[in-house]
């Protein structure tokens, strides 16, 4: 079957595509990797954030902000690739909660930054994705609630609320690493 | 409504290890590598031709000024989104932008960018009992990981177009003030990984591991021991891959040696050359005499 395939664009909006793809990659390469996609899963999960975010152009509101609605798109494309890593086994099961734990233990990690990374990833691997969007948006990101409510399109208490939440998973992980840590250390001197 | 105080803007709240493991992601920026490899792979989709961008690879991964995510540069965004939306009604208006037309006749490739600028390679001759000299290699000290196994790209996303052959044909670095993390390999290096990359990550491996026994023994309490292996550490690896952790390592141990005003002046100038580091935090309680928490 021949595929359609597009003609190439003008120079004006390739430039246009280019200035948008430089500033927001790092941002949507960022915020999949926190969202849960494994590193090897980055490069394609961007390409359909990009695909998205170029062909929906023409329907955005002009007064939305545009990193707010590139973290929706982000948002949801991390979504659709939890689904479908669930159903194809890569993950041991979703909690009542929504909450997904790797099948796969990842690579150890390199030196006391690799450890830190890990146990990021593991609280944020605590959250359910609604809590871990918010978290993720409000505490590393930088967004703020309004801008995160736009981009989920719920209301700004539900935002706090989420967050909350997160903030217990996130600080009930890290206390319990505090405590493995010093129970291995013996806390001697 | 007002939103709650962010838990890394949290005076004295957040715990220390909270703020330690919020900040480890921040140096976690992609590579060009990465931007190259998925821009190639808009290319087919889309519809865009490397002759046609009219921008260099160091224009199109370089940050535009105060365009930082997150900052408030709602005027340019909203501006650079009007023109889009008027380009694209533009050629939409003209014939279809996507779906129908002739086959590409030349492959997009990502933009070039100049050659890599050095990533924080760390000092040579480095001594564990004195301050480093200040350096300007960035803070980024750990190497981008493998090319996440390079898996032959993705077909799902790409409806329309083969990713043409000859994407990327072009070297492409860093230049100054990319915000992507400098790759060892030029964009375009066929895999599988080049020797020298394969050695590299073999090191850091190695190094990683030796710090975290002398990090193991140095908690525990067994100081000659975390010394021992710091000092093996540094004969081993003169240009390190995990400089920063080193030294943080190399602080923490004067200051339990009871050689707190060296500790506080290492701790002191490793803040000033990695003010954004993980490590940053705990090093801070070693700048006074002060016990360390």
């Amino acid at each position: 079957m021949m595929r359609a395939v597009p003609r190439p664009v003008s120079p004006e909006l390739g430039a246009a595509y280019a200035e948008l793809y430089r500033q927001h990659f790092a941002f949507v390469w960022r915020s999949l990797r926190r969202l849960g996609l494994a590193e090897r899963e980055l490069p394609d999960g961007a390409q359909e954030v990009f695909l998205v975010v170029f062909r929906k152009l023409p329907e955005l509101d002009l007064a939305s902000r545009l990193t707010t609605w590139i973290y929706a798109v982000s948002l949801r494309v991390a979504s659709d690739w939890r689904r479908r890593a669930h159903q194809r086994h890569e993950l041991v099961g979703i909690d009542d909660e929504g909450s997904a734990q790797p099948m796969v233990e990842p690579p150890p990690p390199d030196g006391e930054l690799g450890e830190l990374r890990a146990l990021l990833r593991k609280a944020l691997d605590s959250m359910p994705l609604d809590q871990r969007a918010v978290f993720v948006a409000f505490e590393l990101e930088g967004l703020s609630g309004e801008e995160i409510a736009s981009a989920l399109k719920v209301p700004i208490p539900t935002v706090h609320s989420r967050l909350r939440l997160a903030r217990g998973r996130f600080r009930a992980v890290v206390a319990r690493e505090r405590g493995r840590a010093a129970r291995e250390s013996g806390g001697a001197r | 409504m007002k939103d709650p105080i962010r838990l890394l803007d949290l005076a004295g709240s957040a715990e220390d290890l909270e703020r330690e493991v919020l900040r480890c992601d921040e140096a976690m920026a992609p590579t060009e590598r990465d931007a190259a490899l998925v821009w190639g792979k808009l290319a087919g989709p889309l519809g865009l031709s490397s002759a046609l961008l009219g921008v260099t690879a160091a224009d199109a991964l370089r940050p535009a000024a105060g365009a930082a995510v997150g900052a408030k540069s709602v005027g340019t965004t909203a501006s650079m989104l009007a023109f889009l939306k008027g380009v694209i009604v533009g050629v939409v208006a003209c014939g279809a932008l996507w779906g129908g037309g002739r086959l590409l006749e030349q492959a997009s490739a990502p933009p070039t960018v100049s050659q890599p600028g050095s990533t924080a390679a760390g000092v040579s001759g480095r001594s564990p009992r004195a301050p480093q000299p200040p350096v300007t290699a960035t803070p980024r000290e750990t190497p981008p990981p493998p090319s996440a196994g390079s898996p032959a790209p993705s077909r799902r996303a790409v409806r329309e177009v083969e990713p043409p052959a000859n994407v990327a044909s072009t070297a492409s670095g860093l230049s100054a003030g990319v915000p992507f993390r400098s790759s060892t390999a030029q964009f375009g290096e066929a895999e599988p990984r080049s020797g020298a990359l394969v050695q590299r990550e073999s090191a850091l491996k190695e190094e990683a591991a030796l710090l975290s026994r002398a990090r193991q023994q140095l908690r525990a309490g067994h100081l000659a021991s975390a010394s021992q292996l710091l000092e093996e550490s540094r004969r081993r690896f003169a240009a390190p891959q995990l400089r920063q952790e080193y030294e943080a390592l190399t602080i923490e141990l004067l200051f339990r040696e009871g050689h707190e005003a060296a500790a506080a002046e290492r701790a002191k100038a490793f803040l000033n050359m990695f003010p954004g580091s993980p490590h940053a935090n705990r090093v801070k309680t070693f700048t006074s005499s002060s016990p360390a928490p």
